[in-house]
């Protein structure tokens, strides 16, 4: 077992990975009631070819299984429902699918042991009949149809859909009716046969714990330890074009009251990993938050102007893209979206801006260290991210200057944006 | 932990020391009896205060001076408390210890700009700060429709009960956006600071005597303290007949709203029995609710209960096909109904009383929860976290019975699901 120290948080993060290649991450808080405990899996909704384990060969899947295998997994075959188990000694348990991976969680106060060892045993027991996988489409269908009644969400997809012409982001994590219609038993165990390995998942437990007890509860788990690894997993990425696939749309959206529009920007990104593209992103996210952070000129201007009631920034890595977005609610989207290209392009900042944004950045982290879910997910998105934790981030942060900054907006191709705006129907 | 409560003339100063958290956080809580016709112009008043100050007169200014503070957050919140609005500023601030000597010093005083030296010039609030709130405040009361459920909450509460607190709409009105001008909003502010009951929380690893003396120094409200007594609203007998109103919309899922009054409730009740009920009803993922309707008919993604002890109330709210409407009004009927007949398990009661438990421990690993614990110890005589985890101990199936037999269907509300 290796503990590494966040710096200047006082925060010690224990790692192990097990023989069998699940990795196990703990962050013991001194003085807290709560734990969190989250077991996940890499296989979200931005997977749909691969190589299956049953027949070796390159399958397709309907869309939304990997959502369908998360609703699914709460069945067990002896009939005990894992919220009635949990909830026993008052734990809250929940699941939820991204696109790059699954997550099964549970959050309590009290019997820790037990309850962890009952996870790693049903998130490892699936049982999957077709009385049980074709009842739960209606529940599916409904979570389907609440989604497409939120004004925003449908932006979001509207923005996703002209940003890319063929990656799976430009589909709802769960499907369409009619995907989950076709998803049977069948497919979910080849799929989670497929995924549900352990070098493909890992696990993470934050807040009032014993190191010791719970590494041994671990080892001891049966169903865990039965799991066997077969080998790297073959995943397809369809191939998507650098250019965005429509520039300008204009939506008329349901219940909509404020015009709202998402612009993205899609630039390149070249293949980094670890460190590097931590300092990548990092870079990004200084850039935003000077140009249009809330101390920012640009803000107090576009709000002296009546331009805005909301504005956000925000940057992610996705593949070999790097996205630049901007949702905003205005009633003058056209002029907005020239005012944010033109700071974007023109706007100067200086090495004072740099150390001032490090001060913020750093203070915001040893806020965020008192509590123990933000550095769960902290790692979390680490480990997806960037396939390691950084744990030097306090000294990275530092070591941030002016010129990595103008070298990551340099990579910024301003034209190659997408802008929907979506307004009201009535 | 240690608590020392200090009863100042014109307002209460509530400290607690704990070494968990490396933030400091602090509370000034306003308590005003509510009007309706004030909820909006108290909402801009809070907006702008925290928006710009006399000294940092532009929110580049005002930005700058939270980042200098370490990132410095503050909110301003309002809410319902039965028949008070409560408007409550908050401010998260960085221990002194991992930032540098004389932080909360510097954090209290600029609270207290925002509080005491408003952006104001000749008794008018500053015109450039005004016309941003306003044209935000206006999108805020109007963005509600997007949001389909609380929309249709809105609209159930209206239907239960016109005239009572629980219908007011906490966003505020665009008839009385309208009203407020920089001179009115200026005559308010100086209503609204002369407020009777006022409390500050801070809690933190702090030194009792060197915050209580800068809470001091920094702190002086014009007005002389008086408690308001509203906080709990009077229960409303139930219709003889329940009302259902069907409002059509072209949306994909309905959204059915339920409003339930509880007639006749002891503290007791409020404080203990009625948090078991709910569980038991509809308040988890493993509530007779969610496992029979979800789980056993697949009718819908979320069905749940929410209690409000001061309110008297019970809501009920799913999505579901409009079709299927009826259905789920029997199953919930049904539901209720095997309550009052005490068709429910001894362990349903355990896990109940565990997920109250674990919801009570979990208050000491937050410090606005912290906060909120002891302004409900000391406005709403609730009993502290040792009490309350051995009085929920001692609630019996009898009990649970007796307060289910108190609960009415009265108003349902059934929105949209109408896209074929």
């Amino acid at each position: 077992m290796i503990v590494n120290e966040i710096k200047g948080m006082d925060v010690k993060i224990y790692h192990e990975e097990l023989e069998n290649g699940l990795n196990v991450y703990l962050i013991p808080y001194e003085n807290r009631n709560n734990y969190y405990v989250e077991y996940g899996v890499k296989y979200g909704a931005e997977i749909d070819e691969f190589i299956s384990l049953y027949t070796h060969k390159k399958t397709k899947m309907p869309y939304g299984v990997a959502h369908f295998l998360e609703h699914k997994m709460f069945e067990q075959e002896d009939g005990v429902d894992p919220f009635s188990y949990f909830s026993q000694s008052g734990t809250e348990a929940n699941a939820s699918t991204g696109y790059r991976m699954t997550s099964y969680t549970i959050e309590g106060t009290n019997n820790l042991l037990d309850n962890l060892n009952y996870l790693l045993s049903y998130v490892n027991s699936p049982y999957f009949t077709d009385e049980n996988v074709e009842k739960e489409k209606g529940i599916i269908i409904e979570e389907l149809n609440m989604y497409k009644d939120q004004p925003e969400n449908v932006l979001f997809e509207a923005s996703n859909k002209a940003l890319f012409k063929k990656h799976p982001i430009r589909r709802d994590v769960g499907g369409t009716p009619k995907s989950v219609k076709k998803i049977n038993k069948e497919i979910l165990y080849e799929c989670y046969d497929t995924f549900y390995q352990p070098n493909n998942m890992f696990l993470v437990i934050a807040g009032n714990l014993n190191i010791d007890e719970v590494m041994n509860t671990i080892k001891n788990n049966k169903k865990l330890n039965a799991k066997k690894n077969n080998g790297n997993i073959k995943i397809f990425k369809v191939k998507e074009p650098l250019e965005v696939n429509i520039k300008n749309k204009v939506l008329k959206i349901k219940n909509m009251v404020n015009p709202k529009f998402i612009l993205s920007i899609k630039c390149p990104m070249e293949k980094l990993e670890g460190v590097e593209k931590y300092k990548y992103m990092l870079c990004a996210e200084f850039l935003l938050y000077i140009l249009f952070g809330m101390s920012s000129e640009f803000r107090e201007e576009m709000l002296n102007k009546d331009y805005y009631s909301i504005f956000y920034s925000s940057s992610s890595a996705i593949d070999n893209f790097f996205i630049y977005e901007f949702i905003c609610e205005s009633k003058y989207p056209k002029e907005m979206k020239e005012e944010i290209l033109n700071c974007l392009k023109n706007k100067n900042i200086s090495k004072d801006d740099v150390e001032r944004v490090k001060k913020v950045r750093i203070s915001i982290g040893v806020v965020s260290s008192d509590f123990p879910y933000k550095m769960l997910d902290m790692i979390i998105d680490n480990i997806i991210e960037f396939g390691e934790v950084i744990y030097n981030r306090i000294d990275i942060i530092k070591s941030i200057t002016l010129e990595d900054i103008l070298k990551v907006r340099n990579n910024i191709i301003l034209d190659n944006y997408s802008f929907v705006i979506g307004y009201s129907k009535e | 932990m240690e608590y020392l409560k200090r009863n100042f003339s014109t307002f209460n100063l509530h400290l607690i020391k704990t070494k968990r958290f490396k933030t400091v956080s602090i509370e000034v809580i306003f308590n005003h009896a509510i009007d309706k016709n004030n909820i909006t112009i108290t909402n801009f008043l809070s907006s702008i205060l925290t928006f710009t100050t006399a000294k940092y007169n532009t929110k580049l200014k005002f930005s700058q001076k939270m980042e200098n503070l370490y990132a410095a957050r503050i909110y301003a919140n309002n809410y319902r408390v039965g028949g008070c609005y409560v408007t409550d500023f908050e401010m998260q601030v960085l221990n002194d210890k991992y930032a540098e000597k004389g932080l909360l010093n510097d954090s209290l005083s600029f609270l207290s700009e925002i509080i005491f030296k408003p952006n104001v010039r000749d008794n008018m609030f500053d015109e450039n700060s005004f016309n941003i709130i306003k044209s935000d405040e206006k999108s805020q009361i109007e963005r509600i429709k997007e949001d389909s459920k609380r929309y249709s909450l809105i609209k159930l509460f209206e239907h239960f009960d016109k005239t009572s607190p629980i219908s007011f709409n906490s966003k505020g009105y665009i008839e009385d956006l309208d009203k407020i001008k920089r001179d009115n909003l200026y005559d308010f502010y100086k209503k609204f600071i002369n407020c009777s009951d006022i409390d500050i929380y801070i809690i933190g690893d702090i030194d009792f005597d060197y915050t209580s003396k800068l809470v001091e120094k920094y702190f002086i409200f014009p007005c002389k303290k008086k408690k308001n007594d509203n906080l709990f609203l009077p229960f409303k007998k139930h219709r003889e007949k329940l009302q259902e109103f069907v409002e059509s919309d072209n949306t994909n899922q309905s959204k059915l709203s339920i409003a339930c009054t509880i007639e006749g409730m002891t503290k007791y009740e409020k404080d203990y029995v009625l948090n078991l009920y709910n569980l038991i009803l509809g308040g988890t993922a493993d509530s007779k609710f969610f496992k029979n309707i979800r789980e056993k008919f697949s009718l819908c993604y979320y069905v749940s209960s929410r209690a409000f002890k001061q309110d008297n109330i019970l809501v009920i709210t799913s999505g579901i096909t409009k079709n299927n409407y009826s259905k789920i009004m029997t199953l919930i009927d049904k539901e209720m109904k095997d309550v009052c007949e005490g068709n429910f398990s001894d362990n349903d009661i355990l896990k109940a009383k565990n997920y109250y438990l674990a919801s009570v421990e979990e208050i000491e690993d937050s410090p606005l929860q912290l906060i909120a614990s002891y302004y409900a110890i000391d406005k709403l005589d609730s009993d502290d976290i040792e009490v309350r985890k051995q009085k929920i101990m001692e609630v019996s199936r009898e009990d649970i019975v007796k307060l289910a037999n108190k609960v009415y269907i009265d108003t349902v509300y059934l929105l949209g699901g109408d896209k074929k």
